[in-house]
């Protein structure tokens, strides 16, 4: 098996390495993302045979075993949302190769590597504290990148965001620092095995703080104030990461630590409250958005909030379909925001609803593309979110929560609204007056990353059978805590001489 | 203000909630494993004789890394949000005097000789990587104040951060290769309280110090403001 600490060190190694680049020719630096995201996705690829398999294992690091030095722990869970991290990195990366970047160029890649190898490290270590640093590199590339354009909104979202962000990663430090001096370990599968020992308050105020912290990532309602802001401000090519690397990485650290750390079944579903909340919060937002960014930017809020509400519901069923959810999301996102870069770049620059009146009507393969993203937002077969949203509601049902399942509908129902309302304004036969005839810069490169990601919905809604089995064995391996106790620290157990 | 006093209510009942439950744990007892293990087990494993240095560059040696980069982020996101912003700024100012100048052009040399001391020997003595640094970059500080219109080369700051970064993520991956686990001691403990010894920390500690320094250096440039000097 090849090393899926690879999956750090060689983006960490190409990031730092960009000024070096640019040094040789400036015109090279645009291609380091891709080849560190190229690399990656060949390798979730070589491990890709092992997601679908239960296990866990224990990557070990400096050659100090766990529970005394730290480890990756990799599991199917973590190998799913790596994959799709991977695979809506690799989509950006190849966009950015005609994307002008802000200036510096040179720190604007660097900071691209940075945010998606602090998502990648987040869902595959095994290390409370490790988790942090890695939260701590994908939240400051990500306040750094909304504010690089340095206009008054870029500014404006980044320090809000930089508000809220430094707030939870303070908690979940808190949270770490509770458990650090209750249990005197770091290491979760460790830290999963002594908590029934802790004081059961301390463990409520532990999790009380992980789930405020990394909702601030996770788009979780109270917290989620930056989301409108950074998803209008921020760069195209920042926004699909955001939803699709950084959102999903705080819901990673969020099943991973009240499933696997904490396990308390009370705790784990205060996620279907925040989770409801979040949903019809976004949701209902978005009825009112006349910028699609905004519009945009809600919606993933209320899809967030429904991922959250299955895994609130706390059931193999439901976590399948939240799952499922998870991966649709955060491909169909990517994909809107990159075909919206390019409609953005046939109006000046504009996103709002006016400007792009009748878009389809001139661009018939780009609104295509676009509609592929919506339709499978909404659930439509033949698309992959049909299979997810069918998954995630059925799941909920079979695991008992038939009047959560029903909320979920009803929210889907509010998307049918304001997406139905966007295509057609987007298929108008009257034209914007802002439209142009051509874009100022070549589109092939867009077109062929957005539609490798159409791709990907459409070949997964037409042949499901992988995307289950994936998806089966990350839910099996997240509620199967014992599993992952003895395959991170059986070997310690034993020595001590308790299993 | 009916907003305020529920906001300072919230934050009160937050704080006896937080506070009574810390007052439970019973920090500073022998009751973390893994501090115990690796005060005992320290000089026997790594052949450092600072405990403190070989938990940050073996046993959590991984998220040193994951600092270092955090720090880098800091530098470059600044960097990146300052750029073109810069030299907007200009104010009158006295002129550093005589003593100043000539004393700092001295004491510069000396500055980067300690934090070099610092981090090459930071598997001896208290301090290592990232103290060096940043006594290196305070020696470069120390010329911005006082000589007028000092900069450092944009070009061999960016270099030195670059090289020493690669070089830190290198030797992990040779690691990897020679033993099978990344940041893993490839080259042996060797005899304590020797300069030689505890294998890669110290080879780790000067990457860090130079990419510190470096980086703390470029910081400072960043930041500065471009002075004219009443004459």
């Amino acid at each position: 098996m090849v090393s899926p600490i690879l999956l750090i060190a060689v983006p960490l190694i190409l990031a730092f390495s960009v000024p070096l680049w640019g040094l040789i020719h400036k015109k090279l630096e645009k291609f380091v993302p891709l080849i560190a995201f190229g690399f990656n996705t060949y390798l979730i690829f070589r491990l890709l045979p092992f997601a679908l398999t239960e296990r866990t294992i224990s990557v070990v690091i400096a050659n100090i075993k766990p529970p005394f030095g730290i480890n990756l722990a990799v599991g199917p869970f973590g190998l799913f949302f790596a994959l799709i991290i991977q695979l809506v990195a690799l989509a950006t990366a190849f966009y950015l190769l005609s994307y002008d970047p802000p200036e510096p160029s040179d720190k604007f890649y660097m900071l691209f590597i940075l945010l998606v190898l602090g998502s990648t490290g987040m869902v595959l270590t095994g290390d409370i504290f490790n988790l942090f640093v890695f939260l701590e590199i994908t939240s400051i590339s990500a306040y750094a990148l909304t504010a690089i354009t340095k206009t008054g909104p870029a500014a404006e979202a980044g320090f809000k965001y930089l508000l809220l962000g430094s707030l939870g990663s303070t908690l979940v430090l808190l949270g770490i620092a509770l458990i650090y001096g209750s249990l005197g370990t770091l290491n979760m599968a460790h830290i999963a095995h002594r908590i029934s020992g802790m004081d059961s308050r301390l463990v409520v105020a532990a999790a009380i703080l992980f789930i405020v912290g990394f909702g601030v990532e996770a788009e979780m309602l109270p917290l989620n104030g930056w989301v409108p802001d950074a998803y209008q401000a921020a760069p195209i090519p920042v926004v699909a990461l955001l939803s699709g690397a950084v959102a999903k990485a705080g819901l990673y650290a969020l099943a991973r630590v009240l499933y696997t750390l904490i396990g308390m079944p009370n705790i784990i579903m205060l996620l279907l409250t925040f989770g409801i909340l979040t949903m019809f919060a976004g949701e209902l937002a978005a009825l009112r958005q006349n910028d699609i960014r905004r519009l945009l930017a809600y919606s993933s809020i209320g899809q967030m909030g429904m991922i959250m509400l299955a895994f609130g519901a706390f059931g193999v069923n439901s976590v399948f379909g939240g799952v499922l959810q998870a991966f649709t999301h955060g491909i169909t996102k990517a994909l809107l925001f990159l075909v919206l870069g390019v409609m953005a770049l046939h109006t000046g620059g504009a996103t709002d609803m006016e400007s792009l009146r009748g878009f389809g009507r001139k661009f018939p393969y780009w609104s295509m593309l676009f509609a592929v993203g919506v339709l499978s937002t909404l659930g439509l077969p033949p698309f992959a979110g049909f299979w997810s949203k069918l998954a995630l509601i059925i799941g909920v049902i079979i695991d008992g929560h038939p009047t959560y399942a029903a909320l979920a509908l009803i929210a889907t129902f509010i998307e049918v609204f304001y997406f139905a309302r966007l295509l057609s304004v987007i298929y108008s036969s009257k034209l914007s007056p802002k439209l142009v005839e051509r874009s100022i810069r070549n589109t092939t490169i867009p077109l062929l990353s957005a539609t490798f990601l159409a791709a990907i919905i459409i070949a997964v809604g037409l042949y499901p059978n992988v995307f289950f089995d994936l998806g089966d064995s990350a839910s099996r391996a997240l509620l199967n805590r014992a599993h992952y106790i003895f395959s991170i620290i059986g070997h310690y157990l034993q020595s001590m001489g308790g299993v | 203000m009916i907003r305020n006093i529920f906001a300072l209510l919230l934050i009160l009942v937050i704080s006896v909630f937080l506070a009574s439950s810390i007052a439970s744990i019973p920090f500073g007892t022998e009751k973390t494993t893994v501090g115990k293990y690796y005060l005992d087990k320290t000089i026997e494993e790594t052949g450092s004789v600072n405990t403190v240095t070989s938990v940050v560059v073996l046993y959590r040696g991984f998220d040193t890394l994951g600092e270092v980069t955090v720090l880098f982020l800091a530098a470059t996101g600044l960097g990146a949000i300052l750029f073109g912003l810069r030299e907007k700024r200009k104010r009158k100012k006295e002129r550093p005097s005589l003593i100043m100048r000539t004393g700092t052009r001295y004491l510069f040399t000396a500055a980067l000789l300690f934090g070099a001391y610092v981090f090459v020997h930071g598997h001896l003595t208290p301090g290592g990587g990232f103290p060096g640094g940043v006594i290196v970059a305070t020696a470069f500080l120390m010329l911005f104040l006082a000589q007028e219109g000092f900069r450092v080369s944009e070009k061999g700051v960016k270099f030195v951060e670059a090289l020493a970064g690669m070089t830190y993520v290198a030797i992990g991956i040779a690691g990897l290769l020679l033993v099978g686990s990344f940041l893993g001691n490839f080259l042996g403990t060797g005899i304590p309280n020797k300069l030689a010894s505890a294998g890669i920390i110290p080879l780790i500690y000067i990457t860090i110090g130079l990419k510190v320094g470096s980086e703390i250096t470029g910081l400072l440039q960043n930041m500065r403001e471009t002075t004219e000097y009443e004459s």
